[in-house]
């Protein structure tokens, strides 16, 4: 802990007594009264004039500079030498190279919170902050961060004077302010200045990724100083009486409260202008700050300090930054080169002036020198292809590389060489082990599937097939979108199906068809897959998923026929497909009837008419050969499909 | 003295209904959304949009009565939206019950409802219609207005609208709607857990190996499983979401979770690369990028804390943080399911 200790001992550092000096501030705070306006002209009370610290630590070169701040009973203690310091690193004392008080530029961080429970306040909000910039000595430079849902950069840091705050300010949500403490804490420093941050804030958080224990820990690695000062606006009526025990912490309405609450009046409550949803919500109702130890810990950590309401006279938001500011300026800076302790990690640091009592010391409580550290690879566990070690690693990232390049002529040749190189399956696995590989953009995916599963579904390895297939079906389930199939996944699919028929395995691709068709009932083209793979069943031998179909399969097959023709962009093929089944079983008058359908329709498409005259000639009825182009393309799917789909 | 019969022009505040629809159907879509956003009185909307609502619709013929109705559902809808963030419904308490008034903004959405409703049969674009108001009720933040008050007493039960029964019914065959349910029910247990956690388990998990909703269902359950303490359990639903989804939304929060579960578990290498796991989806998103930061800042690599510190505070125009925007759930779809709407009303 990092408190001193107040009047009546040595001036030290150890912060032994944090606590009491916390209750005591609090205390006075009460009689300040429990309605605080920050930002309207009334402010917050300095407790006792005698909380404030400015210290500042850098380390450069090794040189390390702890920022002290000294007071005794009659305000700030000036005219004290290197020589009455003693300063411990590690608990190892340390020669205090310099001493100096030449105030250096100061770079502040300001951090207010503009949630939505500052709509009363919206107005005056920028006129506040303007004055805060007009108190900001030109040396300096200041920026505002909001406090809302978001961290809000409401002035990026700069010159004072350049400061243009729009009025009324937008406000927004909830309460981040542990992300906002934590953003300032992390900004890079300049090592030329000091970096004061000051939170005006209730510190009640309600949307942070961040807790207070990780504020506390980032707070100890930071070499900036923390004020925090509380604010709380008017205080809620229903939320619970003042207390009856003067001495006891008031209770305050915190800005979350009053977003979700608006109370009316004790029996009547609107809800809501927005019922905000919070995601936490600490502390409980009844804290005090004895419920904020961590941000307490974090500020004093830093060598500043959290003021609970009521600690200044004055309760204007400019008031409060200036008390703050004017102190931090005036702080000895000392200067030395560590001696005997180890250079990494972190160091624990003490300052006393052991020859005069009673004085209230203010120095930061350590720092921490960073070693350099490995830094995770970007891709998730999950996400990351495996060690392969063969050329399939190498093959895999040419294929990555080149789906990257967007180019579809790329991507054919590089899903050809893989399959060149005999690794066809292994990069299909690496491929799906790898995940989501472009989260931003999940279409590259897709296309890259495609191509690969283009060139193994027309391999002549059942291997590569099934894995061809495989891919198919996984990435038909993740090209949908979350409210149904938009038109990429519907092209997507239409090209899947087509690969699925190509395959000529319907073992393997029947499954997988009727699943996207079963969620995809509107693809026309998915439908008439269904239906040709099904069909493929009863021409192709057994070896490649060939059977004889059961009467009920045959029906099934007809009716998954039927529901292509259904549809206008299918019809036509679906009525000649399905007469073609009716002829090979021995149907001949229903056959008739679905080609003289399908002549009336297909007369204006030269592709489908010269098919339909092939098939109702009984072209297809001779003994043609597997390896019969007509034959082949007959059965791999679409007649107008360009070969370049189809085949290598 | 001539008295002038005509009147002025109708104020934003008080808006002429017919004018506006017919502004609607024509395709103003943007120029009625912001006269809507003006508007001050929605009880006045909502007055005339239920007397002259049924006229309008029927007013071309037959021929155009399916498109004036999906406008006309569709503005109430837009109307409810704009008017969602003011008083959108009233609580009294009675006894030591609460009675609940809906407020016009909440009412308009339920006519459009009750419109599309009274076909027995419904058309397709009604699901992009009720999902739409999902959006719009997400927004709102007001589950009670999807599920009724299932865990508390109402003294008014009789006005509970249970807005996702209606929708559920008419598409029995929606799993947006059962996740709605559950995100409804899941949402009244932040910030802290009460009665319902069990419910909203069920839900989930009946969802999680669904092809459509499984994924969400997955990151929601997890996250669930999460707060109430078991990160092992919370991290399988985090890997299942990423088999079934790539919705960035999704993926953005299973990766996020992910990380925040194995910080749980004291596996700041795993974490690590979780988050920046879910930055690689939505670069700058204040969550990964201030959860990471201090991860690596607590690991002793400040330097490189500070960018993504910088990145998530200038990153322009600023993402929507999925973490942010979780209590919103199905708002995030409004922009594509109203474009949805426009391009039939128009067609």
């Amino acid at each position: 802990m990092t408190r001193p200790t107040g009047h009546g001992g040595r001036g030290t550092v150890d912060g032994a007594r944090v606590r009491g000096c916390a209750s005591a501030r609090v205390r006075g705070g009460l009689a300040i009264g429990l309605l605080i306006g920050l930002l309207g002209g009334d402010g917050v009370q300095h407790l006792n004039a005698q909380q404030q610290a400015t210290p500042i630590f850098r380390t450069n070169a090794d040189l390390v500079t702890i920022p002290v701040f000294v007071k005794g009973s009659a305000g700030v203690v000036g005219g004290l030498r290197a020589g009455d310091f003693v300063l411990t690193d590690n608990g190892v004392p340390q020669r205090i190279e310099s001493l100096e008080t030449e105030p250096l530029p100061v770079d502040v961080t300001l951090i207010v919170e503009t949630s939505r429970a500052m709509e009363g306040y919206q107005d005056t909000l920028g006129d506040q902050i303007q004055k805060i910039a007009k108190l900001v000595r030109p040396t300096d430079r200041l920026e505002v961060l909001g406090i809302g849902d978001y961290v809000n950069v409401l002035a990026p840091l700069g010159p004072a004077a350049a400061v243009r705050i729009p009025s009324p300010i937008t406000l927004d949500g909830l309460s981040s302010s542990n992300d906002a403490i934590v953003a300032a804490l992390l900004r890079q420093p300049d090592p030329d200045r000091r970096h004061l941050i000051i939170a005006l804030t209730d510190n009640i958080d309600t949307m942070s990724a961040v807790d207070m224990r990780t504020v506390r820990d980032v707070a100890k690695q930071s070499s900036a100083t923390l004020v925090v000062a509380w604010v709380t606006l008017s205080i809620d009526p229903d939320w619970g009486p003042p207390p009856t025990d003067p001495t006891a912490p008031p209770p305050w309405t915190g800005a979350s409260e009053r977003v979700n609450r608006h109370i009316r009046s004790s029996s009547q409550r609107t809800v809501p202008k927005r019922q905000q949803w919070t995601p936490h919500y600490t502390p409980p109702p009844g804290r005090n700050i004895y419920a904020f130890d961590l941000m307490v810990e974090a500020a004093e950590l830093t060598g500043g300090a959290v003021h609970p309401p009521g600690v200044f006279t004055d309760r204007s938001a400019a008031t409060i930054f200036d008390k703050i500011y004017a102190e931090f300026r005036q702080n000895y800076l000392l200067r030395y080169f560590p001696d005997g302790v180890t250079r990494d990690g972190w160091h624990d640091v003490t300052v006393t002036v052991p020859k005069v009592d009673g004085l209230d010391l203010r120095a930061r409580r350590g720092y921490f020198v960073e070693k350099a550290s490995s830094t995770a690879a970007a891709t998730p566990e999950s996400a990351r292809p495996g060690r392969a070690a063969d050329a399939s690693v190498a093959l895999f990232a040419t294929f990555r590389a080149a789906a990257e390049r967007d180019d579809a002529a790329t991507l054919h040749e590089a899903a050809l060489a893989a399959a060149g190189s005999g690794q066809l399956v292994k990069i299909v696995e690496a491929f799906s082990r790898a995940g989501n590989l472009w989260p931003q953009q999940p279409q590259r995916e897709f296309v890259a599937a495609l191509a690969l599963a283009d060139v193994a579904v027309h391999s002549i390895s059942p291997d590569e097939q099934r894995a061809g297939i495989d891919l198919l079906a996984r990435e038909s389930i993740l090209v949908r979108g979350p409210l149904g199939n938009d038109a990429v996944a519907d092209r997507w699919l239409d090209a899947a199906a087509r690969l699925l028929q190509a395959a000529l395995r319907p073992d393997f691709a029947l499954a997988v068809a009727n699943a996207a068709g079963q969620h995809n009932p509107s693809n026309a083209r998915l439908a008439l897959a269904r239906a040709v793979i099904a069909d493929q069943h009863t021409v192709l031998p057994g070896v490649m998923g060939g059977r004889d179909l059961s009467p009920q399969a045959i029906d099934q097959l007809l009716a998954l026929y039927n529901t292509a023709i259904a549809e206008p962009s299918t019809a036509i093929e679906a009525r000649i497909r399905k007469g073609w089944l009716l002829k090979r079983l021995g149907r001949a008058a229903e056959a008739q009837v679905a080609f003289d359908f399908a002549r009336a329709d297909a007369s204006n498409d030269a592709v489908l008419n010269a098919w339909l005259v092939l098939v109702e000639n009984g072209y297809a009825t001779l003994n043609l050969s597997l390896d019969s182009p007509e034959w082949l393309d007959f059965w791999r799917g679409d007649m107008k499909l360009t070969r370049s789909l189809t085949s290598r | 003295m001539v008295v002038l019969l005509v009147g002025g022009a109708p104020s934003a505040a008080t808006p002429d209904v017919r004018a506006l629809l017919d502004r609607y159907v024509a395709g103003d879509f943007s120029g009625v959304a912001a006269a809507l956003e003006q508007t001050k009185d929605f009880n006045a909307l909502l007055k005339q949009l239920k007397s002259d609502g049924p006229k309008w619709i029927a007013a071309r013929g037959p021929a155009e009565v399916d498109r004036r109705e999906l406008a006309a559902a569709t503005f109430a809808l837009e109307a409810g939206r704009a008017g969602s963030l003011g008083d959108w419904k009233l609580v009294q308490n009675f006894i030591r019950l609460e009675n609940i008034y809906w407020r016009a903004p909440a009412q308009l959405v339920e006519w459009g409802c009750t419109l599309l409703r009274a076909r027995q049969t419904p058309r397709p674009i009604e699901r992009t219609w009720h999902l739409a108001s999902v959006a719009v009720v997400d927004r709102v933040g007001d589950f009670e207005f999807l599920i009724g008050s299932p865990f508390e007493g109402r003294a008014n039960p009789k006005d509970e609208i249970k807005h996702l029964e209606h929708a559920a019914t008419r598409f029995p065959q929606e799993r947006r709607f059962a996740l709605a349910q559950g995100i409804a029910i899941e949402w009244r247990l932040f910030p802290n857990r009460r009665s319902g956690a069990k419910e909203a388990q069920q839900v989930f998990e009946s969802l999680v190996d669904d092809e459509w909703v499984g994924a969400e269902a997955s990151v929601r359950l997890g996250y669930m499983t999460l707060r109430s303490g078991s990160a092992p359990g919370a991290l399988r639903l985090f890997d299942q979401a990423e088999q079934r989804t790539r919705e960035p939304y999704v993926v953005f929060l299973a990766r996020y979770f992910r990380g925040l579960a194995l910080e749980r578990q004291q596996n700041a290498d795993s974490a690590e690369r979780a988050y920046r796991g879910a930055l690689a989806v939505v670069p700058g998103a204040q969550s990964a990028s201030f959860s990471l930061a201090a991860l690596l800042a607590r690991r002793g690599s400040r330097a490189e804390a500070a960018t993504f510190v910088d990145s998530a505070l200038n990153t322009s125009p600023r993402p929507v943080d999925p973490w942010r925007a979780y209590g919103e759930a199905d708002a995030r779809f409004w922009p594509q399911l109203i474009a949805e709407l426009h391009a039939e009303i128009k067609r």
